[in-house]
């Protein structure tokens, strides 16, 4: 069985990622003009192109809008350049929040045991029981009154702690009568204590991989739920004062908001899910790749090729 | 055996009431947080109904029977119709995962199809990192662009892009319902074979010169397969969770479309009619839950029995703490 030398996940993954990241911080100086600019009304060879009701641009087609204009006429590659940032950090906010929770529920199921178990299993059975999708477009109507992003945030981990919990849960239940926790329980430590110094850790190898799948589930999640037409950032009607146009669209640039409205968006400027969904794409790639990358490295049950062993590793030098 | 199926059982029986009260309950009190202004004037709402009162009736009906009414027809047929055209899709796109997902794991790293690997192995990822509804909408668009480019004049779309029908309606919306769950269990078949393939009992098998196909499906599978029954039941619960997404976008007339019209505000609806006839009936919503529920929770309790019925080392050891 012929193994691969390098692990092209993992370097494809944590480029396209880090490439993200830098996207994050660096994008809003890297636009060139304001996302919510409406664009002024242009004409090209007798052809008048601007806000509804003129024509929209198409992308590749003006030097000054690289991409073409969106919906109601704003420049599409500030948007998307403006875009990644808060996406980007939603989905991270909501991945870190999943994790925290599963981690502590999957923690007190796996050690306390008995009937906290059964209470969480049957937590996990209902969460399961209910389609993601359908909870978090409810939670998110529900808590509109709160805020936006805590009502994402919260919609989305209600539900979503399963897996993690799931994992953390057999992980500590396989930790929990190592004799090594026997003995610490024995010298004194309290049970918090224990767990934080010895069973915590051991998540160590598990997490990044989890993270990273984590992340690509989300990232889905938010695509959904902006397609669907719910994303962070306010929306509000454009009218134009001359003629009878109203359109509703979002404000503050956001992916899931560009690429919500398909359908009305279709005939008028298509290619705006498109670039946006291809940069949902790139986020999801980048992440999927990480996690199968890290997968693979932190597997020990993998054969791997020989490495060079450090010249100074301690049975070396013990036998030498 | 008989242990996990009862405990199953009752757990399904102990959901569906609270995921029926919670329904019920957050049809009766929801109120939109923002104040909705139509025509320049903020609209008046009314208090909600109080919950218990309302709740204790409507078990009273259930027990004797009867499950509510909405629109002078029963809620049991207003559901049974959409149940049934979601299951239409949800069987298709669970017979193209089970069939696709596990050959298309087994290509990407068997060393017979060396030359196919690399090709497999593009297409796992980006099938992975390519959202269903994204797909979805680019196909559409596409058959829309060859039929307004005329590039088969006479024809109009070659594939209808919308609508419900059981003939090649059926194409475009398995097709993206399909493509995560099959990549999924693709990507698990993969790496379960790979784990398995890896073992000592492989080697022995190889070093006696047992062709490539026996050792797949003699020796190696049938380890895999409890594991993949799991998987496979995980990917059905996925499908599920995206049927919403796929009947909003194909105008498929589901449980999925069923759900948007009666939980999503008619005045601010993003895609799908402006029909404000079931926004939150509680009955209808309480209803739609539970089957929703029964639905994923019988999918669990499948997979789980299969997956016991088809390992006999699982038989082995008795459950003893969940």
């Amino acid at each position: 069985m012929k193994l691969a030398k390098q692990n092209y996940p993992l370097y494809l993954g944590s480029v396209l990622s880090l490439m993200l990241v830098a996207l994050a911080i660096a994008g809003p100086h890297l636009a060139p003009r304001d996302p919510v600019q409406v664009m002024e009304t242009l004409t090209l060879n007798g052809v008048s192109y601007g806000p509804p009701p003129f024509r929209a641009v198409p992308p590749f087609f003006v030097a000054t809008y690289p991409l073409g204009v969106d919906l109601i006429g704003r420049d599409v590659l500030s948007r998307l350049l403006w875009a990644v940032r808060p996406t980007l950090i939603l989905c991270i906010v909501i991945v870190l929040v999943r994790v925290a929770v599963g981690t502590l529920f999957g923690l007190i199921a796996g050690w306390v045991g008995g009937a906290t178990a059964r209470v969480i299993e049957g937590l996990r059975s209902l969460c399961i029981a209910i389609p993601m999708l359908a909870f978090a477009i409810a939670g998110i109507l529900w808590l509109r009154r709160v805020e936006n992003v805590g009502a994402f945030v919260i919609a989305l981990t209600l539900t979503g702690w399963c897996d993690t919990a799931a994992l953390i849960k057999n992980q500590t239940q396989t930790v929990r009568h190592m004799p090594y926790i026997e003995s610490a329980r024995a010298i004194g430590l309290r049970p918090t204590a224990v767990l934080w110094r010895h069973v915590l850790p051991q998540f160590g190898p598990v997490l990044p991989v989890l993270v990273a799948f984590e992340l690509t589930a989300v990232t889905l999640l938010v695509a959904e739920l902006g397609y669907l037409g719910y994303f962070v950032g306010g929306g509000f009607v454009y009218q134009d004062p001359f003629v009878n146009v109203y359109v509703l669209t979002g404000a503050y640039p956001e992916l899931g908001q560009m690429l919500s409205q398909v359908f009305a968006q279709l005939y008028r400027t298509p290619w705006v899910p498109i670039f946006a969904g291809m940069i949902v794409v790139l986020q999801l790639t980048a992440f999927a790749l990480l996690g199968e990358g890290l997968r693979h490295r932190l597997d020990v049950t993998r054969p791997r090729a020989a490495r060079r062993w450090r010249r100074w590793s301690p049975d070396r030098t013990f036998y030498s | 055996m008989l242990r996990l199926l009862l405990q199953k059982v009752l757990l399904l029986l102990l959901l569906l009431p609270i995921l029926n009260a919670g329904a019920f309950y957050y049809a009766l009190t929801f109120a939109p947080g923002d104040t909705i202004y139509i025509r320049g004037q903020p609209v008046e709402r009314p208090a909600p109904p109080p919950f218990l009162p309302l709740y204790r009736t409507y078990v009273q009906r259930v027990l004797r029977g009867d499950f509510g009414e909405i629109q002078n027809f029963p809620v049991t047929q207003r559901i049974a119709q959409p149940l049934k055209n979601s299951l239409v899709l949800l069987v298709a796109a669970l017979a193209v995962a089970t069939v696709l997902g596990p050959l298309l794991g087994l290509i990407s790293i068997s060393p017979q199809t060396n030359r196919m690997r690399p090709a497999a192995q593009v297409l796992l990822t980006a099938g992975s990192a390519v959202p269903g509804f994204f797909l979805g909408s680019l196909l559409i668009a596409f058959v829309l662009y060859t039929a307004r480019q005329a590039w088969f004049p006479g024809r109009g779309p070659l594939i209808p892009v919308q609508g419900f029908g059981l003939d090649s309606h059926l194409i475009l919306p398995v097709l993206t319902l399909a493509v995560r769950p099959t990549v999924y269990v693709a990507h698990m078949t993969a790496s379960l074979l790979e784990n398995e393939l890896q073992q000592g009992y492989m080697q022995v098998a190889r070093s006696k010169g047992l062709r490539w196909r026996r050792l797949v499906w003699h020796h190696a599978f049938p380890n895999v397969i409890s594991p993949l029954i799991t998987i496979v039941g995980q990917s059905l619960r996925l499908m599920i969770s995206g049927l919403i997404l796929v009947e909003a976008l194909f105008d498929w007339p589901g449980i999925g479309r069923l759900l948007t019209l009666v939980v999503t505000n008619p005045d601010v609806r993003a895609q799908g009619s402006s029909f404000r006839g079931y926004f939150l009936e509680p009955e209808l919503l309480a209803m739609i839950t539970v089957v929703l529920g029964i639905l994923l929770l019988l999918a669990d309790l499948l997979a789980a029995v299969l997956a016991y019925v088809a390992d006999p080392r699982l038989r082995r050891t008795t459950h003893t703490n969940t």
